[in-house]
């Protein structure tokens, strides 16, 4: 077990935005689509790729702003920086409605909108996109979260010099339930 | 034509999977493809727009030049729709 080190961290469940346990937003009362867009429109992202984004990676870009909106990657060149998620139900909610886009076969058109967000990793692909982040990053689906060894996993990007610094955590979104903790892991 | 805009929008938001947009959030004259429009839109949607013209109009688009002026705006995609509909 490594070292136990507090790192800034973002959580987003149940209608409310944690920043290091500190509740910046919160809207208990919409649905998922409705509490998400209203934070972004609160936080003023304004990113017009945001709204073709599916759900999941909508919860990944709003939990990653809230880590480096403030230039906390400054100062690393894009190779230095990775990137380590997991999540339980990898895009099982844009499969589903990709699975219903092609169901018929008499009325059979497939959705390349819907496609491209049924692989997990484009939810790290949109942030990098965004960060302009080129280094390491690796997806785990996993049945829990398990914080430590993606923690560990991190640390060890950054002992070995395959990173400097790296956005770790799980997001993870259900039409029953969501939840997004990033961690933003530095030397 | 006002009508079919907003027939439009309805379908636009549905095809391209904007959920969290509403149709009054578009306007017709706005460049679709504008890196820095409102909806961000890029060659993935132009294929879901041919798509839809396909499906819902009975239009089919095959030249790449056509798409660009057809694609424009969704007043543009309207004129074009009125024309060429059946």
């Amino acid at each position: 077990m490594k070292q136990t080190t507090t790192y800034p961290c973002c959580e987003i469940k149940a209608g409310t935005i944690n920043i290091n346990g500190r509740v910046i937003y919160e809207n208990t009362a919409l649905p998922f689509p409705k509490f998400i867009k209203g934070a972004y429109k609160e936080f003023e992202l304004n990113y017009p790729k945001f709204h073709k984004m599916d759900r999941l990676c909508k919860l990944a870009f709003v939990a990653a702003h809230f880590l480096l909106k403030d230039g906390q990657l400054d100062g690393y060149a894009p190779e230095e920086i990775g990137v380590v998620m997991a999540n339980s139900n990898s895009t099982l909610h844009t499969d589903s409605k990709y699975t219903d886009s092609i169901k018929d076969r008499d009325n059979y058109f497939p959705s390349p909108a819907v496609f491209v967000y049924t692989l997990p990793n484009i939810m790290v692909g949109e942030i990098c996109i965004k960060y302009n982040i080129k280094g390491e990053s690796v997806f785990f689906v996993s049945n829990q979260f398990d914080k430590e060894m993606l923690l560990e996993y991190s640390q060890d990007m950054l002992q070995t010099e395959t990173a400097k610094i790296c956005l770790t955590g799980w997001v993870d979104y259900t039409d029953e339930d969501y939840h997004a903790i990033l961690y933003l892991v530095n030397e | 034509m006002e009508e079919l805009i907003e027939k439009l929008k309805v379908q636009i938001i549905k095809q391209l999977n904007l959920e969290d947009v509403e149709p009054d959030e578009i306007d017709p004259n706005e460049m679709l493809f504008d890196a820095n429009g409102e909806l961000g839109l890029d060659s993935i949607d132009a294929l879901e727009l041919i798509v839809l013209l396909d499906k819902e109009y009975g239009i089919k688009i095959k030249n790449q030049d056509e798409g660009k002026k057809i694609f424009h705006s969704l007043n543009t995609m309207a004129e074009y729709i009125l024309q060429h509909q059946n």
